[in-house]
């Protein structure tokens, strides 16, 4: 039985709220996720509260060596964010389709992770940016890479009734770039059949480092692993770029599901866009005068 | 349940709610305010869009009690006196509206729109609407209301 809907004013008054109720209150942000679930069933929480009055959760600062974005931060926020858009263009992207514009004005990127969507659009764009996630719970403050924060299917390993994610901070490396695909049936509230991230910045040793992002294949957005190692080589001619990422591609396991379409049809649809992403990525490079960019 | 103060329409309100409730539960059931409606239920068709802090949001996803202490703007706050706002009007003379059920959260969109944007191209319309789902009209009437609208709202 959920006895009060409590609207924290301060980080610290949001950990009191929490610690008062023992694990029996539940953190609520944007909501868009959380309050479908919260109409339709039963709740365990005996309090609800409401960090999207934390001024310090809505900040997004940039310094010299990073980027640190507040939980708090809506999607239209980001979007448009000037910052943002200069420095963390997946991100601008992912922010641009999320939803629709009622949800964007709601959403904040802390739920995007705590809600734990495998195919989250923010959470894809993220994975394409080196982030850690900072949060503060019972043992003070720590960070985690972003993919250990993902528990399983919907649920993630933040606990919302002690901990609170705070900000995610992206380093702003040498030469950074990164891009964000969607293929979707409609302009707004459609969930993408594909959604595709990509990044690359270059190393301290002046070598370069990529992440090529795909989702959704599992619980979390996937990293493409093998094919970061297959294409380190440096630039490719076209085809052998394609016929790389297709083989690639080809060896992941798709679902075929009722709402995003077919398998085959998926996996089609997820070489084109890694492969438009790329190509925008090595173009980006190669327009700065860096055409012996590596990958 | 318990109480929360906002301000609806320019009034304050005190009301009691469950904290469960969504904010167009509050509005329809509590208050008597029927111009948001209820379609999908989860934030999907735009049916119940409303202004919290001038921006436009899905009233059916938005928990009830993250309004106290904010304003919330429906439809039934945009008339002055017997003038409608410019929106309401370009919705009648542009023959914008047919069964009416998505209306309030088309004109609650657009006003969002316009009141941070006082030239949007038709572009800039189709995305500002693109979270509410019209079933009768084909969206062109709608466009063309807010377009028209943009000029009366750009040069009050």
């Amino acid at each position: 039985m959920v006895e009060r809907y409590l609207k924290a004013g301060s980080l610290v008054e949001a950990m009191q709220f929490l610690n008062h109720y023992e694990g029996r209150a539940r953190v609520v942000a944007g909501a868009t996720d959380l309050w479908v679930g919260i109409k339709n069933h039963n709740t365990k929480a005996e309090a609800f509260v409401d960090i999207t009055g934390v001024d310090e959760l809505k900040t997004v600062e940039i310094s010299k060596d990073y980027i640190r974005i507040g939980s708090g931060v809506t999607f239209h926020e980001l979007e448009k964010n000037v910052q943002i858009q200069k420095n963390l263009r997946a991100l601008q992207e992912a922010a641009r389709w999320m939803g629709s514009p009622q949800i964007r004005r709601m959403a904040t990127l802390g739920g995007n992770l705590v809600s734990a969507q495998p195919a989250a659009d923010g959470m894809v764009a993220m994975s394409a940016l080196d982030v850690a996630v900072e949060m503060v719970g019972p043992d003070g403050t720590k960070r985690r890479t972003l993919e250990s924060c993902y528990k399983t299917f919907g649920e993630s390993m933040i606990d919302s009734s002690r901990e609170i994610v705070t900000a995610f901070v992206i380093p702003l490396h040498n030469q950074a770039h990164s891009y964000f695909g969607r293929f979707h049936l409609r302009e707004a509230n459609a969930l993408p059949v594909i959604n595709c991230a990509v990044g690359a910045w270059m190393k301290e040793d002046g070598s370069w480092e990529s992440r090529y992002i795909l989702a959704p294949l599992g619980y979390h957005p996937a990293r493409l692993r093998a094919m970061e190692d297959a294409l380190a080589g440096g630039l490719l001619e076209e085809r052998e770029l394609y016929d790389t990422i297709e083989k690639h591609i080809e060896e992941l396991t798709f679902r075929t599901s009722l709402v995003r379409g077919s398998a085959e049809f998926r996996k089609q649809i997820a070489v084109q866009l890694m492969h438009e992403q790329i190509i925008r990525l090595w173009y980006n490079h190669e327009q700065e005068g860096e055409s012996d960019a590596k990958h | 349940m318990q109480n929360i103060e906002f301000t609806l329409n320019g009034s304050q309100i005190e009301v009691s709610i469950d904290p469960r409730e969504s904010l167009l539960h509050m509005l329809r059931n509590r208050l008597g305010v029927f111009g948001p409606k209820e379609g999908c239920g989860k934030g999907e068709c735009g049916a119940c869009t409303v202004l919290v802090e001038h921006n436009a949001v899905n009233a059916c996803i938005f928990p009830a009690g993250k309004v106290d202490g904010l304003e919330v703007v429906t439809i039934e706050g945009l008339q002055q006196g017997e003038h409608l706002h410019p929106i309401q009007q370009a919705f009648i003379d542009t023959g914008a509206v047919q069964c009416g059920f998505c209306t309030p959260g088309m004109i609650l969109s657009a006003k969002d729109l316009l009141d941070h944007h006082h030239k949007p191209s038709r572009q800039e319309i189709r995305r500002a609407i693109s979270g509410n789902i019209c079933r009768c009209t084909g969206y062109s009437k709608i466009i063309d209301a807010i377009e028209y609208a943009s000029k009366d709202v750009s040069k009050s």
